[in-house]
Order: C-alpha cells, then sequence, then structure tokens
C-alpha cells in the first residue's frame, strides 16, 4: 500500500468510525420512562465535581423512595440516587465506584432489595449501557460476560450488535437528550404516579411459611461484600436500609440484618410497624404501588434519613456555598407540587394547591356537594375571584373557569349549562354541567379528547398553561356526610 | 465459526496480514495454515476425515502418476486406482449423508465433517482429470490439502477444479489495493444479502413452514416466494464472501451464481445457478454417459426400431435422468430430494424433447417469443417453477408438500394478503415492508450487474458519491441486519452438504 492508498484508507476509517460512534448513541435504547436510568445517569454525570456527600445507591426503591432536592433545601445535604429498577449489585458496586471517583463521598445509603432478587440480563443492560465509557464500565462488562446469562462481550462493547433493530422504534428522545419534562430531580423522581395505594402495616412484613426460608441470591453477596470492602477501604461509611415495600419479609430482614451485624453496619428497616410510625408513614396514601413510595412517602423517609445522617456526622450545608446550584430548582418545585396536588385526599389541601398562576381550571357540577363545602374551600375560591357561593348551589348546575388562577367564568343555574371556554395558552375546551348526567357523559372536551370523571360530584380539570398539558383530574364527592377528593 | 462470526474475520485478518508478509513462495503455506485453523474452530474431530479424503485424493493421484510416467498407455491400472479411491471418497460421503437413517446410537456418533460435500466433488474431479491426463498429479500432499481445504470455499463451494485453482493457490500473490478495495466491496455486498434480505426472510418463512398445516395456501404461497429469494440470497452471499476475501489473496474463484432469475427456462437457470455444480455433474456425469459406448450402442438400436426422434429422446433421457438423480440426492438424502431432482430432470428432458412441438405451438398461439413481455413471462414462469420446487425440499416430507399443494388450491383465503395477517408471522409491518423494499433493490443491483461490473462501474464515481454509497451500505447491514443476541444468523442453509 502506498501513501496515498494508506491515507484514504485512513480517512476512510475514520468517517466511517464518526458516523457509527454516532449511530451507536442513537440505537443504543434510552430508558427515558418515567424512572429512567438514562436520566439517572445524566443527571450524576452531569454533578459539578466534588459537590456531593451523600449517594443513596440500589434499586428502584432509590429513585422513588428519596427526595434528594428536600435533602438539599431543608437539611443543606447534597445528596444525589444512583440506581435503577432491579439494579444488580454488581452494577451499584461499578457505579459506587464511578460516583465515587468523581464525587468523594462521605456516605453511601444502600437499599437491600437486590440481594435477594434474581439476575436478569436486561438488569445488567440498562445501566451499564449508558455509563459513559470508562475503566469502571469496562470493568462491570469483564466481570459481567462471564456469567451464564450475559449476553455476548461484543455486544457490551458495540452496542449496535445488540440495539441495531431498534431502527423502527426510533423517537426524537433517541436523537435529541431532554430531561425538561422528566420529573427527575438529583437521580429521585417527583413521583408522577403519585396515587395513594392502601397497603396495611401488617402486609410488609411477611411472616408465614413459604418466606420462612428465603437465601440470599448467590452473585448478589459477592458484589454486596465488595460494596462494603471498598466503602471500608475508600473511609466511607456505609448504611443499610429497606425502605418501605409490602412484599418485604422477615427471613430476608433477618438475612441483611445477620450481615449487617456480622460486618458492623447500621441497617434501618422501615418494614416494620415502628419504624413505619416513626416516620409518619400515611396508611393510604404514601406508596403509589405495592412497592414504591410516592413523594409524599418518599419526603417523610428523607426527614428520618437526613436527621439520622446529620445526627452521626457534619455535612457541608450547600445551601450556604456561593454560586452552587442543585438543579433546576424551578421545574422541581412545579413537580412537586403538581404531585402533591395529584396526591392529596383531603378537600382543603388540595384546593390550597388549586390556586396558582400556572394552572387553569374548569370546575363543573355532576352531583350537588353544596352541603359539605367548606369555608376554607370558599376562601380559596373567594382568591380566585370567584363570587359564586357554591354552598347555596343545592340542586343547582355550575360551570366555573379559572385562568391563571383568576376566574375568568362562572354561571350557576337550575337548567344544564355548557360552557365553550380556552385556557390561557389558547387550547379551547368544552364544559358541560347537568345534576342528571353522570359523570363521564358530562365530560370536559379538550381538542376533541374528551376528559371523563370517574365519580360524581364537584369535577375540576386542573390545566398546566406552561407545559400545556392536563395535570389533573379530580373529583370532590361526598361520603357519608363528609366531602373526599378522588384522582384519576 | 462461520461467514457471519467475528472470530472468522480476525482469523482472516491475522490469515491475510500474514499472508503479505512472508515471502511469496511461502504464501501457500500460510493459506494452507489458515484453512486448517477454520477446520479445526469448525470441530478438530472433523480435521480427521477432512485429511483422510485428501490423502486418499492425493495418493491415488501420485500413483496414477506413477503408472503414467511408466507407461502412458497403462489406462486400465490408472482406472483402477481413479476408480478405488473415487468408492472410497463417494463410499465416505454416502455414509456420513446416509447417517440420519441409522439408529441414533450410531447416528449421534458419526461425525460429518464440515464441506464434506464440496470438497469431495472437488477430490472426484481432480482424480478423473488426472485419469484423463488433462494434467498431472499434484506432488505436494501439503499442496494438496490447501486445493482440498482452502477456507473461503470449503463451507459452500464453489467445487473448485484443481487445474483452475491450483496454480492460484500455490502462487503466493502480492497485495493490490484496488484488488483488495474490490474484495471487500463484493463482501459488503454478500453481507447485505446474507444479513438484511436471507436472514428477515427467514423469519417469516421458519413461522410459516413450522406450522403450515394451520396456515391459509395464500400465506404458504408468499413464504414460497420469500423461501426462494432466501435461499438464492442466502447461498449467493456466501459465495460472495467467499470470493471477496479470496480477491483479497489475489485469487479469483469460479463463479457460481449468474443472476439466476433472469433465466428463461429450466435449462437455463442451472446454468445460472450453482454453476460449478451443474458443470461438475456435466463434466463427469453427463458427458461420460453420452460419449460411452454403451450409450452409443443403445443410441444405434434404438434409432434402428424406433427412428432418430425416438433416438434423440433417448440420448435426452437417460443422461439427464442420471444427472438429476444424482443432484437431488447431492442436496439431501430424503425421498424429497429424489422427487426434487426428478422433478427437475422432468421439466428439463421435457422441454428438450418437446422443443420442437413447443415451438410450434408459440407458433399456433402467435406468441412473440422475442418481445420483452414473453420474456418476462418466461422469467416468472421460471421463477414459479423454483418456487415449487423449493416447497418440496424445505419440509423434507412429501406428505406436507401435498398438505402445501392443496392449501393453496382449496384453502387459498386471499384475503389474507390484504389484511394485515402477513404482518403476523414474524415480521412485524415495518419489517415486512422492508423486504418487499428489498427485493427492488435486489432486482435492481442484479440488473445493473447483469450489464457489467458494478463495482468497477462505482470506482469511476467521485470519491464523494462513491463513499456514499459504502457507507450507506455498511449502515444499512449494521441497522437493518439480523444478527445479534436473540438471532441466530450463522445458520447458512447450504452447509449441511
Amino acid at each position: 500500500m502506498n501513501k496515498k492508498q494508506l491515507l484514504k484508507t485512513g480517512a476512510f476509517l475514520l468517517v466511517f468510525i464518526a458516523i457509527f460512534g454516532y449511530l451507536s448513541g442513537i440505537l443504543r435504547a434510552k430508558q427515558v420512562a418515567t424512572g429512567g436510568s438514562t436520566f439517572v445517569l445524566e443527571e450524576f454525570y452531569q454533578q459539578e465535581k466534588d459537590t456531593v456527600d451523600v449517594c443513596f445507591m440500589g434499586s428502584s426503591q432509590v429513585i422513588w423512595g428519596i427526595n434528594n432536592m428536600k435533602m438539599y433545601e431543608d437539611y443543606g445535604i447534597s445528596s444525589i440516587s444512583v440506581g435503577s429498577g432491579d439494579q444488580p449489585l454488581l452494577v451499584t458496586y461499578f457505579l459506587l465506584k464511578e460516583v465515587d471517583k468523581r464525587q468523594s463521598l462521605k456516605n453511601v445509603v444502600l437499599d437491600m432489595s437486590m440481594l435477594y432478587e434474581k439476575e436478569m440480563e436486561s438488569r445488567y443492560r440498562r445501566n451499564i449501557d449508558g455509563m459513559h465509557w470508562s475503566i469502571n464500565k469496562l470493568q462491570a462488562i469483564l466481570a459481567h460476560v462471564g456469567s451464564e446469562e450475559a449476553e455476548s462481550i461484543q455486544s457490551y462493547f458495540i452496542d449496535w450488535i445488540k440495539y441495531h433493530s431498534r431502527w423502527k422504534e426510533l423517537s426524537q428522545s433517541d436523537f435529541v437528550y431532554d430531561d425538561s419534562r422528566s420529573s427527575m430531580h438529583r437521580g429521585s423522581i417527583v413521583s408522577s404516579h403519585a396515587r395513594p395505594v392502601d397497603i396495611p402495616y401488617e402486609k410488609f412484613i411477611i411472616d408465614n411459611e413459604r418466606n420462612k426460608t428465603v437465601e440470599p441470591a448467590e452473585g448478589q453477596v459477592e458484589w454486596f461484600l465488595k460494596i462494603i470492602e471498598y466503602c471500608d477501604d475508600n473511609d466511607i461509611d456505609l448504611l443499610l436500609i429497606k425502605t418501605p415495600k409490602s412484599n418485604w419479609s422477615l427471613a430476608k430482614h433477618n438475612g441483611v440484618q445477620h450481615l449487617a451485624d456480622e460486618y458492623g453496619l447500621d441497617f434501618l428497616d422501615f418494614n416494620f410497624d415502628a419504624m413505619l410510625k416513626e416516620i409518619g408513614y400515611n396508611y393510604g396514601q404514601d406508596m403509589w404501588d405495592q412497592e414504591h413510595l410516592n413523594i409524599r412517602g418518599a419526603d417523610k423517609l428523607t426527614d428520618y434519613l437526613a436527621d439520622y445522617l446529620l445526627e452521626r456526622k457534619e455535612y457541608l450545608d450547600y445551601r450556604t456555598v456561593d454560586g452552587y446550584s442543585p438543579g433546576d430548582v424551578e421545574r422541581y418545585h412545579k413537580d412537586y407540587k403538581d404531585k402533591y396536588l395529584i396526591s392529596s385526599i383531603d378537600v382543603n389541601e388540595t384546593f390550597s394547591y388549586l390556586k396558582d398562576e400556572r394552572y387553569d381550571l374548569v370546575i363543573q357540577s355532576t352531583e350537588d356537594i353544596s352541603g359539605g363545602i367548606t369555608e376554607e374551600m370558599k376562601s380559596y375560591l373567594a382568591d380566585m375571584g370567584v363570587t359564586v357561593d357554591l354552598s347555596e348551589a343545592a340542586g343547582k348546575n355550575y360551570i366555573l373557569a379559572v385562568n391563571g388562577g383568576q376566574c375568568v367564568y362562572e354561571l350557576i343555574s337550575e337548567e344544564p349549562l355548557t360552557y365553550d371556554g380556552t385556557f390561557s395558552d389558547g387550547l379551547t375546551y368544552s364544559a358541560a354541567a347537568d345534576l342528571n348526567k353522570k359523570a363521564n357523559e358530562a365530560a370536559i372536551v379538550i381538542n376533541e379528547a374528551a376528559q371523563g370523571f370517574a365519580a360524581e360530584g364537584m369535577n375540576i380539570a386542573v390545566y398546566d398553561n406552561e407545559k400545556g398539558e392536563m395535570v389533573d383530574l379530580l373529583t370532590i364527592y361526598t361520603l357519608d356526610g363528609a366531602l373526599h377528593v378522588y384522582n384519576r | 465459526m462461520t461467514f457471519i462470526s467475528v472470530e472468522f474475520y480476525l482469523l482472516l485478518a491475522i490469515v491475510a496480514a500474514v499472508y503479505f508478509i512472508v515471502p511469496l513462495k511461502f504464501r501457500w503455506f500460510i493459506l494452507l495454515l489458515g484453512s486448517l485453523a477454520f477446520y479445526v474452530f469448525q470441530g478438530i474431530e472433523m480435521l480427521p476425515l477432512m485429511l483422510l479424503s485428501s490423502f486418499v485424493g492425493w495418493l491415488f493421484g501420485l500413483c496414477m502418476g506413477k503408472v503414467y510416467e511408466r507407461d502412458p498407455k497403462q489406462k486400465k491400472k490408472a482406472k483402477l486406482f481413479s476408480g478405488i479411491a473415487i468408492v472410497i471418497l463417494i463410499g465416505m460421503l454416502a455414509f456420513v449423508k446416509s447417517s440420519r437413517y441409522m439408529p441414533e446410537s450410531v447416528a449421534s456418533k458419526i461425525i460429518v465433517p464440515i464441506g464434506i460435500s464440496y470438497y469431495t466433488f472437488s477430490i472426484v474431479s481432480y482424480l478423473i482429470d488426472v485419469y484423463r491426463r488433462k494434467y498431472q498429479a499434484e506432488p505436494n500432499f501439503l499442496k494438496f490439502t490447501l486445493f482440498t481445504a482452502y477456507f473461503p470455499k470449503v463451507l459452500q463451494g464453489p467445487i473448485a477444479r484443481y487445474d483452475k485453482l491450483m496454480p492460484q493457490l500455490a502462487e503466493g500473490h502480492k497485495f493490490e489495493y484496488g484488488r483488495f478495495c474490490f474484495g471487500l466491496q463484493l463482501m459488503l455486498w454478500g453481507f447485505f444479502k446474507k444479513l438484511v434480505i436471507a436472514d428477515r426472510l427467514s423469519i417469516f418463512t421458519n413461522t410459516v413452514f413450522l406450522d403450515a398445516a394451520n396456515m391459509s395456501g395464500s400465506v404458504i404461497l408468499v413464504a414460497a416466494i420469500f423461501a426462494t429469494l432466501e435461499l438464492y440470497c442466502d447461498f449467493s452471499a456466501c459465495m460472495d464472501l467467499a470470493s471477496g476475501m479470496s480477491q483479497i489473496f489475489g485469487i479469483e474463484l469460479e463463479q457460481n451464481f449468474d443472476h439466476p432469475f433472469f433465466s428463461k427456462s429450466a435449462a437455463e437457470f442451472w446454468r445460472r445457478w450453482h454453476i460449478t455444480l451443474g458443470a461438475w455433474f456435466k463434466d463427469y456425469v453427463y458427458m461420460p454417459i453420452v460419449t460411452s459406448p454403451r450409450m452409443a450402442k443403445l443410441l444405434q438400436m434404438v434409432k434402428k426400431h424406433f427412428g432418430t426422434r425416438c433416438g434423440k429422446s433417448v440420448m435426452a433421457f437417460v443422461p439427464l435422468s442420471v444427472v438429476w438423480v444424482l443432484t437431488g440426492v447431492w442436496h439431501g438424502t430424503g425421498r424429497a430430494y429424489v422427487v426434487w431432482g426428478i422433478y427437475w430432470g422432468a421439466m428439463i428432458i421435457i422441454s428438450q424433447i418437446f422443443a420442437p412441438e413447443i415451438k410450434k405451438l408459440n407458433a399456433f398461439l402467435h406468441i412473440n417469443v422475442e418481445s420483452e413481455s414473453w420474456k418476462i413471462f418466461q422469467m416468472v414462469r421460471t421463477f414459479a417453477l423454483f418456487s415449487i420446487g423449493r416447497m418440496i425440499t424445505i419440509p423434507n416430507s412429501l406428505s406436507t408438500t401435498a398438505l402445501m399443494f392443496r392449501k393453496i388450491f382449496l384453502d387459498f383465503r386471499p384475503w389474507q394478503l390484504v389484511d394485515e395477517s402477513l404482518y403476523t408471522f414474524g415480521l412485524d409491518r415495518k419489517n415486512f415492508l422492508l423486504a418487499l423494499f428489498l427485493f427492488f433493490i435486489l432486482w435492481s443491483v442484479s440488473m445493473l450487474q447483469e450489464k457489467g461490473s458494478l463495482r468497477l462501474r462505482i470506482s469511476e464515481y467521485n470519491v464523494v458519491f462513491r463513499w456514499m454509497i459504502y457507507y450507506i451500505a455498511i449502515i444499512a447491514i449494521i441497522v437493518l441486519g439480523i444478527y445479534g443476541p436473540g438471532y441466530d444468523a450463522s445458520s447458512f442453509v447450504y452447509i449441511g452438504y
């Protein structure tokens, strides 16, 4: 090969490598659904060097169960969560090294769910694939690919071997990273699934025959011990926790406790009655499914853990650090408020959230609740400029429209009502109120899509006029003489 | 290790690098080492059998050479040597191919060396050629083993002829940049046909044929068409890969496919499809029968009693019947393959014997045989005939073949062609439509190739356009190829021969 041919070949290969690198990035699956590990990892990589003292690690428990922004705003502790759904401890170990490489951690708080979980390939890929290329990623791949269920080593180094068939499902998120609507803040989610789920205390710790003998999964223990060793070698305090999870068992607790005792570690298991009461766990409001806390539950757990950490160590109060930014605080507060609104089951609390320039409301009646209207509700409505006294609206239909926190239309009548309105951003809707009709027959229609309600009562559609999307559809209804809130 | 595995290309890269470093006279030895390494990676237990075949061929060839050296007229002795060797080689081939009919306890112990059908035929052609004194016997066993086991062609052919391949193997070649690039480009096209087209179609065909009893006739018909194109793309892709990598070494393998679906008759089809197999049967079965004294006697007798026309028919029938039964058996040992061979033989024999009648019929029907529409009809007809043939061999069970035909004629359900049912047999809508688009790409490239070397034409374009074509091809293979975790793209269809 002469010089010219060599140069041509080199140029061809260079261009190919550039195209191929770009293509790999596009084809790789992005975990950008709620709780997506892509957001978790990218947020971690975006943190300024040496500005994080505490890292919550583990599975989805630490993504949903901790509120790191609250940790900062209320306590000044700079913490992040780095984990993903069903994340094996092998991955946690290498992520720990990755985090510590950039952050000089003081504490690691490790949720222990995964000690008892089987390993599955997809659980490894989720976060290993998202790691930026580094020695830790390389080591994670090499440590994993020897195992039976692992896919080929080539598919880890060359993403498109695994992901190339995604060509037919590519979307905008494959080309453009956009976390502006992610609800992820410092690795924890302000949960968009913030609906209360009834989990009685006694269901958390299962103590029956079937669950009496549960052994930790073999592969997981090995990496758990490596995590202990790493923290020990690098002077990082390791705290073990178990967030409330309704299928935890006494046997599992005992297994973790045994390891904690053996290695001199503290283990806080929030599945016991005493601990649940200690954090102020609200039966029926603080989980969004059988296994995960919602934002309310996360706040309570965060309060407890913050106190716990502060009692044992001093931390730099990052609120006092000039120029330090914990993240998109404004977006966090909006998310936070939305989710508290969605998860509210108290009428007065609900109304306290509704008055907001960001919210446009459409309120209509499908059942008479006038007898239950509280003074607080009236006060909140009055603040919004609503002049109609709904406590006097027995047997009457009404429609109220509030844009940007101010009433723009109100009508009360014994006749059925219809109204065609416009939200602050120009989006049109139509509403109907008729006490003789069922909730789903008197729906609000927004942009030709009917937004049905699930119960009869005072139906409120909450629209975010900045994002241009529905935030909530709720119904205030009467039961046993009292008003209740139902969020769809 | 197949042509689709990463390990193979690592081996190829190492062999190529060493090949072009060592002095010219030792380069054949590097190819031999590479070929042996490739064979060992397939399974070291296969190596002794392949070496045994090579040894038998070499030894008996050498014996014939010695016989002719002493007395060039000693044909009888030479015939004996070649006969013994051929019996041993064909016997080994027949034994391993018939292992599926043996009890499991016996069959499981039988090793079926990769490419045995191909290298056996190559060695047999060598022995017959030496017997015919077409060339001298190869004195060097290692070089002969290279001819037997040369790794680009050992898996799926082409069936190499000693006088065409050996000189190229033995002669060391210098690195040539243009030839290197051309070789890579041919391999690129091979990858495209294999990974993007053939393996995509196989998802559909496997799903349908595995459950043919529950499929409608329309779906089976679509699957038969797909199976035909799948086989072509799969097999010809392997040829392109073999030829492409050989070109890198400066070796030209014989062409094995010449756009067979542009054929207008069955006979033409088999001059364009698996060309080296057809040529082998022609040179070593057909011609010996046709020129044999026994055939001449038979011809004379038939002419005498039944006329010249009958004589010509016998002349066509006898050798072609033998050739096509053997062709069927070469492809597979089940009854289905024999029927398949008879099917093709019958078509070719009938078209030969009744050629005058067919011409008269065309004239009677005022068919303009020179028109483009007639030629297109002929191509479609040939394609259909091949697809019918595929339906005989795919299930390898005549009863399933009969069932499929019954379904086509009695349970067609044409609505399934348009009600999106076709997207439910392994290929979703996007993949199915992509497959149809790929047929268009295949046809377009084939049309361009019919007019001359496409690689040469592309090489004359400006660098930006040229590179754009290459990058699009590479990206298409990367993105659209069927491979990776969950896909097994390494099971070439013809590898069992």
